[in-house]
C-alpha cells in the first residue's frame, strides 16, 4: 500500500495542533498530539478504495483577486462524487462544504476527515450519498481564517457565493439551501459559524468540530510579542509553524493596506498593547459576533457542535454552547473522549456524515402552495 | 367654423398648459404613516413593530403621476425622532419651522437639486434610540430598514426600485446606523452620507462604576426619562449585549458590582465600526460615500479616522470638516450638501 513518509503525516498533525497551542499562549505546547500515528490518510491510499470519484479542480475566486499578501486567487478544491453519480445521470445530490483547520491544505484535510468513510457509512446505512467539497484555504501564513480581509481576500464571498455558484453550475447538485450543509474543524469550525452567521440564505445546517477563536482578545502574550520582529515575508517564512498563527490572524482581522510588505497591524507595538488593533481581533470572535447574528443562526434547520474533553479548546466551546443557549439559538453540543485532532476521522464518519444525511433535503425542494 | 374650432382648441390647450404649470405645487407633501417591521416582531423590549415613518414626496410627485423618483432613507440621532426633523416637534437646527420639509422644498424648488423622495423611520425607543443594530432585545433594525421599509416604499410609492436609485444617510446615531447598514446591505443602497457619526470606537476599559446607576434600576419603567448618560448606557446594552435569559431588561451591562465584565465589553467593542470595518471593505468599495463633521464636535477625531481608514483602502469619502458643532448646522448641511450629493449620485429616470 503506497504511503507517504511518516514525517509528512506527523508534520501535518503538528500544523493542525498549532492553533490549540497558540490559543493557550504557550508555544511550547505546539507539538504533535497524534504521536506520529497516521491521522492523515494519504490521498493515494484513500483513492485506492473509492468507488466514487475524487476530483481535484481549480476554482477562481474573483473575491480573492488582488489580495495584498499575494495568495493565489485560483484555489484547489476537492470534490467527492458518490458511486451512483455517473451511473444515474439525472440524479441530483445535496452538497456538504467542508472547511479544514489551520496549517492544513485541503489535500491533507480530505485524508484527515477521511472522505472515503462516506462509502462505508452508506454501505452500513448510517449515511446517504452526497457530494463533499473541500476548498483549500492555506495562505501565506498558513490559513485564511475564512474572513473578509483585503490582505488575504474576501473568503466569505468566495466560499458562500462563488464556490457554491461554481459547484451548482458544474455538478448535479440540489441547488438550494435545504440541501446545503457546512462543516469544519478548528479554524474550519470557526469558519463554519462565521459563514453561517453571514450567509444563512446559503446553508441550512452547520456542524462545528472543535472550533477555534471563540474569544480572541489580542492580549499581548510572549508568543504574540515575538511577532513584532517579523518585518518581511522572508522573516515570516522562517517562523516555525508552531508560532505563526498570530501572523495569520493579523492578516485576516487587522489588515492595513498602508503597512507593506505584510499589510497588517499587530495588537502590539514596541512591546505595548494596541487597543485599536486588539478591538479588531475581538470583533472577529464568535462569542461577540453571536448576538448581532443570532437572527441568522435561528434560521438554521440544525446546528451541531462538538469538542474533545482533552482539547485545550474545551472551555471556550462550552462557553459558546452556553452563549448559544442564552441567545435562544437551538443547537446541540457534544463532548467526546479525545484531544483536538485524534478523533477527527472517526467523528466525521460516525457523527458528521450521519448528521447531514438526517438534516439535508435529498429530494427536490417542495414548493409551498 | 372649422377654423374657429381649431383656434379655440389651440387656445384651450394653451390655457390647460398654463394651468398645469401654475398648479405645480410649490411645496412637497409631508405625511406620517405606519410601517410594519417584520424584522422587529417579538423584540424583548416590547417595542411596537409598527413604526411611525415620515415621508416627504417632492413637489412634482402629485402632478406628474407617471414619474418615479430615487429615494433617500434618513436615520435620526439618539434621543431624537422623525418628528424632530420634520416637525411638529422639530428641534436643534430644525427648530422654529426650519424643518426637513422646508429645507427639502428650498433644495428642490429653485435650489437646483433634482427631486428625491425622503423617508425617515422613527427609531425612538424606550431607551431613547435603537442604535440601528440587530438585537433580540431591541429588534433587527438593520433588517427593518434595509428590507422591510425599502420593500414597503417600493410597493406603495412611485420609487425607482433599484439599488442605483437608493441612498442612505443619517446623523450621529443615524450616521452610525448608516455605516452599519451599508456594510451589511451594500446590495440595497448605492450611496451613503454619514453626518457626525457616533459610536465609531469603543473603550476596552470603560469605567467600572459606569453601570452602577443602571444596576440600581428595578424595571424598564423606572428608566423612562432617564438622564442622557444613563439612557445611553441602557440603549447600548439593549442593542449590543442582549440577554434573553435576563428579564425584565433582557440585557447585560459592561460592569457588575463595580467589576468590569470583559465578555460584555468585548461585545460593545465588536459593534464599533472602527473595529469591524476591515471585514466590510468590499461593501464600501461599491458605494459612493459622503461624510462630514463639525470642527467643534467631540466626534471630529473619530470621524476623521473613519475617513482615513476608508481612504487607506482606496475608497474616496468626500469628507468635509465644517465650522460647527454636533447639531447646529445639520439642516443646512442636509439642504446644501447632502440632498445635492444624492441628486448627483442616485440614478433618476
Amino acid at each position: 500500500m503506497p504511503r507517504s513518509p511518516l514525517w509528512f503525516c506527523s508534520l501535518a498533525v503538528v500544523f493542525a495542533a498549532l492553533l490549540f497551542s497558540q490559543e493557550k499562549g504557550d508555544v511550547s505546547k505546539g507539538k504533535a498530539q497524534g504521536k506520529g500515528n497516521n491521522l492523515i490518510r494519504p490521498l493515494a491510499d484513500l483513492e485506492k478504495d473509492l468507488r466514487g470519484k475524487l476530483e481535484r479542480i481549480k476554482v477562481h475566486g474573483k473575491s480573492l483577486e488582488a489580495n495584498l499578501e499575494g495568495d493565489s486567487a485560483d484555489r484547489d478544491v476537492f470534490v467527492y462524487l458518490p458511486p451512483s453519480y455517473h451511473r444515474e445521470p439525472n440524479r441530483r445530490y445535496p452538497v456538504v462544504y467542508t472547511l479544514h483547520g489551520y496549517g492544513l491544505h485541503a489535500e491533507q484535510w480530505v485524508g484527515f476527515a477521511n472522505f472515503a468513510s462516506l462509502e462505508e457509512d452508506v454501505a452500513a446505512g448510517t449515511a446517504k450519498e452526497m457530494i463533499l467539497v473541500a476548498p483549500d484555504a492555506f495562505s501565506l501564513h498558513n490559513g485564511s481564517f475564512y474572513s473578509n480581509s483585503q490582505t488575504t481576500g474576501d473568503w466569505e464571498t468566495f466560499l458562500a457565493v462563488e464556490l457554491v455558484g461554481y459547484i451548482d453550475s458544474h455538478y448535479r447538485t440540489l441547488a438550494n439551501r435545504a440541501s446545503r450543509g457546512l462543516v469544519g474543524h478548528s479554524m474550519g469550525g470557526y469558519g463554519t459559524f462565521r459563514l453561517g452567521m453571514k450567509h444563512p440564505e446559503v446553508y441550512s445546517s452547520l456542524y462545528s468540530m472543535s472550533a477555534c477563536c471563540m474569544l480572541d482578545t489580542g492580549e499581548v502574550t510572549p508568543a504574540l510579542a515575538q511577532m513584532e520582529a517579523i518585518k518581511t515575508k522572508e522573516d515570516a517564512a522562517k517562523v516555525p509553524f508552531g508560532q505563526k498563527s498570530p501572523l495569520a490572524r493579523a492578516a485576516a482581522w487587522s489588515a492595513d493596506p498602508k503597512n507593506p510588505p505584510l499589510f497588517f497591524d499587530l495588537p502590539v507595538k514596541d512591546g505595548k498593547p494596541q487597543a485599536v488593533i486588539a478591538a479588531k481581533w475581538m470583533a472577529n470572535s464568535l462569542m461577540v459576533m453571536l448576538e448581532q447574528y443570532a437572527s441568522s443562526l435561528k434560521k438554521m434547520k440544525a446546528i451541531q457542535m462538538n469538542v474533545g474533553l482533552q482539547d485545550g479548546l474545551l472551555q471556550t466551546n462550552r462557553d459558546m454552547d452556553q452563549a448559544l443557549t442564552q441567545a435562544g439559538v437551538a443547537h446541540n453540543f457534544e463532548t467526546f473522549e479525545g484531544d483536538h485532532n485524534g478523533q477527527v476521522g472517526l467523528n466525521f464518519a460516525t457523527k458528521v456524515l450521519p448528521f447531514f444525511s438526517a438534516q439535508l433535503a435529498f429530494g427536490p425542494e417542495v414548493k409551498k402552495k | 367654423m372649422m377654423h374657429c374650432t381649431r383656434v379655440l382648441a389651440a387656445l384651450a390647450a394653451f390655457a390647460a398648459c398654463v394651468a398645469a404649470q401654475t398648479s405645480t405645487p410649490s411645496a412637497g407633501t409631508y405625511s406620517r404613516i405606519k410601517v410594519h417591521g417584520k424584522s422587529l416582531e417579538g423584540n424583548l423590549s416590547g417595542e411596537p413593530a409598527d413604526r411611525d415613518v415620515s415621508i416627504y414626496l417632492p413637489p412634482s410627485y402629485q402632478s406628474q403621476s407617471n414619474r418615479r423618483y430615487p429615494v433617500v432613507y434618513l436615520l435620526h440621532g439618539y434621543t431624537n425622532s422623525d418628528v424632530g426633523w420634520f416637525g411638529p416637534e422639530s428641534r436643534g437646527s430644525f427648530a422654529n419651522g426650519n424643518t426637513m420639509t422646508a429645507a427639502a422644498d428650498r433644495a428642490f424648488i429653485g435650489g437646483g437639486t433634482s427631486e428625491l423622495i425622503l423617508v425617515m423611520p422613527n427609531a425612538y425607543t424606550m431607551y431613547q434610540g435603537s442604535m440601528f443594530s440587530n438585537s433580540v432585545t431591541t429588534g433587527d433594525w438593520e433588517g427593518f430598514i434595509a428590507k422591510d421599509l425599502v420593500a414597503y416604499m417600493d410597493s406603495h410609492y412611485r420609487t425607482i426600485p433599484e439599488r442605483a436609485s437608493r441612498g442612505l444617510a443619517g446623523h450621529s446615531m443615524g450616521g452610525y446606523g448608516t455605516v452599519r447598514i451599508a456594510a451589511k446591505y451594500p446590495q440595497v443602497f448605492s450611496s451613503i452620507y454619514i453626518l457626525s457619526a457616533c459610536c465609531l470606537t469603543a473603550s476596552l476599559n470603560p469605567n467600572p462604576q459606569s453601570s452602577a446607576k443602571a444596576e440600581a434600576l428595578k424595571s424598564p419603567e423606572e428608566a423612562r426619562g432617564a438622564e442622557r448618560g444613563l439612557a445611553t448606557l441602557l440603549a447600548e446594552a439593549a442593542a449590543w449585549s442582549p440577554n434573553p435569559q435576563k428579564p425584565p431588561f433582557y440585557f447585560d451591562l459592561p460592569a457588575k458590582d463595580g467589576k468590569l465584565q470583559p465578555a460584555v465589553v468585548a461585545k460593545w467593542v465588536a459593534n464599533a465600526p472602527l473595529a469591524m470595518i476591515d471585514q466590510y471593505v468590499p461593501s464600501f468599495k461599491t458605494l459612493r460615500i459622503g461624510m462630514d463633521v463639525g470642527d467643534k464636535d467631540g466626534l471630529a477625531a473619530s470621524n476623521r479616522e473613519l475617513s482615513r481608514v476608508l481612504n487607506g483602502y482606496g475608497i474616496p469619502t468626500a469628507f468635509e470638516v465644517y465650522d460647527g458643532d454636533h447639531t447646529n448646522h445639520i439642516v443646512d448641511r442636509m439642504e446644501k450638501v447632502v440632498l445635492p450629493f444624492f441628486a448627483k449620485t442616485l440614478a433618476a429616470r
